[in-house]
């Protein structure tokens, strides 16, 4: 599944989410590499849903300084796999896509700044390519 | 059914004293794992996947809502930062 850079230079690709009682949308999210969890999405997107509210979780940030956010379930699908998730809901606008999440997936991302190249493949292609 | 006339405040409030109280026993034996706290039963279960610690504590204590922490985890910085601006953060 190919991805874009968008005009900050930002690798994006398309994700679907799903809420347990049927609704989806499909939104665009910014991998990010440097974070350690699932998904981000904003409330804006999340309301319309119907997640399921799981709870609140503290996080300790680099500084030192704690900060919460909600914890919803919901599903979500990268290049057409959809797993059942946890998934942040946090104020700020912005949809981040974690390492956790692409892990769960059994995904490889691949990123090539130069040629202007994002896609997440299945592992199991990468490593078929690399034996063959 | 939430089971559950905590606010969200409140969950934080106990949530965050319950793991300071703890903390010491929690990060000797739950290093980066995922602590699913039921504040006011006072009780957790603990799994390296999230979404599996949530429904171990659905189905210890019930349909709820739970403090959650991952348990020696620093986060990156990253936008949520410009989430602290906001006064309705929990």
């Amino acid at each position: 599944m190919l991805g874009i850079f968008n005009k900050n230079d930002q690798p994006i690709i398309e994700v679907e989410i799903k809420g347990f009682g049927g609704a989806a949308k499909k939104i665009n999210a910014l991998i990010d590499s440097g974070f350690n969890g699932y998904i981000q999405i904003p409330f804006v997107e999340a309301l319309p849903l119907g997640l399921i509210l799981a709870g609140v979780e503290a996080n300790t940030l680099a500084d030192g300084s704690t900060s919460s956010h909600l914890v919803c379930k919901g599903q979500v699908c990268v290049d057409g796999k959809c797993i059942d998730t946890t998934i942040d809901i946090e104020a700020a606008n912005i949809v981040l896509l974690g390492t956790k999440l692409l892990k769960e997936l059994n995904k490889t991302f691949i990123l090539n700044c130069a040629e202007g190249k994002v896609e997440i493949t299945e592992n199991t292609q990468i490593d078929n390519n690399q034996h063959a | 059914m939430l089971n559950s006339s905590l606010s969200l405040e409140e969950l934080t409030q106990l949530g965050s004293a319950f793991y300071v109280e703890n903390k010491d026993f929690l990060e000797k034996n739950f290093m980066g794992q995922f602590v699913v706290i039921d504040v006011e039963a006072k009780k957790y279960e603990v799994d390296f996947d999230r979404l599996i610690a949530i429904e171990k504590a659905k189905k210890s204590f019930g349909d709820r809502l739970f403090y959650i922490v991952q348990v020696g985890s620093v986060r990156k910085p990253n936008a949520n930062f410009s989430a602290k601006k906001y006064a309705w953060d929990f």
